[in-house]
């Protein structure tokens, strides 16, 4: 049965860019091998990382949406674990495709801790 | 007609003696007074969630800005007391909010300086 996954990346950001290329490039040929397909690919480009990883504070992100079956996605996180230029992933079954939906940033909450929040 | 006349008196009282009823509700304790003395008391609002409030607004935990009103200072997840979401959304920040920590989107705890 086909699902939709959704797979985000970290790769090492000091890794070269023909390096971050070729696992990305790696990652959509895995998925489409067996009959899976892209929906969408989405580069964010070099990144922050919130805490770090493997001594990294900075990563390469991308985000892959595919519609596969099960083997396609255990086999792409096989092939991410196993590439030592990757800092982590993370793959989410059952992902609607929700790009037009309003994001939730918009509007601002009114509660009292946000805003010592965005003070302090 | 004799039921549209009674029907269209009745509309004329009522704006008048539901003012005198109001007027004199802190004293009276009748049944249909009650949501009247309900609007004399102190004005709590009461905190509705956003998620329900607004259709198709969603949790993305891949939007590390949208996860932030839900976080404390230290990077804790926001208590559903103060942030004022529903059980459901709440069960669904809190889900989003792991995963973007799993991805270093945020922070699992932030040292303070």
């Amino acid at each position: 049965m086909e699902k939709m996954y959704e797979t985000v990346c970290i790769i090492r950001a000091d890794a070269g860019e023909d390096v971050i290329k070729g696992i990305i490039t790696k990652a959509t040929a895995t998925v489409e091998a067996n009959g899976g397909h892209v929906v969408k690919l989405d580069e964010w480009g070099r990144r922050r990382l919130a805490y770090p990883i493997a001594k990294k504070h900075e990563g390469y992100y991308f985000v892959l949406n595919y519609k596969s079956r099960s083997e396609q996605s255990k086999e792409l996180g096989r092939i991410l674990r196993l590439n030592e230029d990757v800092l982590r992933y993370q793959t989410i079954a059952g992902v609607v495709g929700a790009e037009e939906a309003p994001k939730a940033e918009d509007s601002a909450t009114k509660n009292e801790a946000t805003k010592g929040d965005q003070n302090g | 007609m004799d039921n549209r006349g009674a029907r269209s008196s009745a509309d004329q009282r009522s704006p008048g003696a539901r003012s005198s009823t109001d007027q004199r509700s802190p004293g009276g304790r009748g049944s249909t007074d009650q949501r009247f003395q309900g609007g004399r008391k102190p004005f709590i609002r009461k905190k509705v969630c956003r998620f329900c409030k607004t259709k198709g607004l969603t949790i993305d935990y891949k939007d590390a800005k949208a996860l932030r009103p839900y976080l404390t200072e230290r990077g804790r997840i926001l208590p559903r007391r103060i942030s004022g979401v529903c059980a459901k959304h709440q069960r669904m920040i809190s889900t989003a909010i792991k995963q973007a920590r799993n991805l270093a989107i945020v922070p699992f705890t932030v040292v303070s300086m």
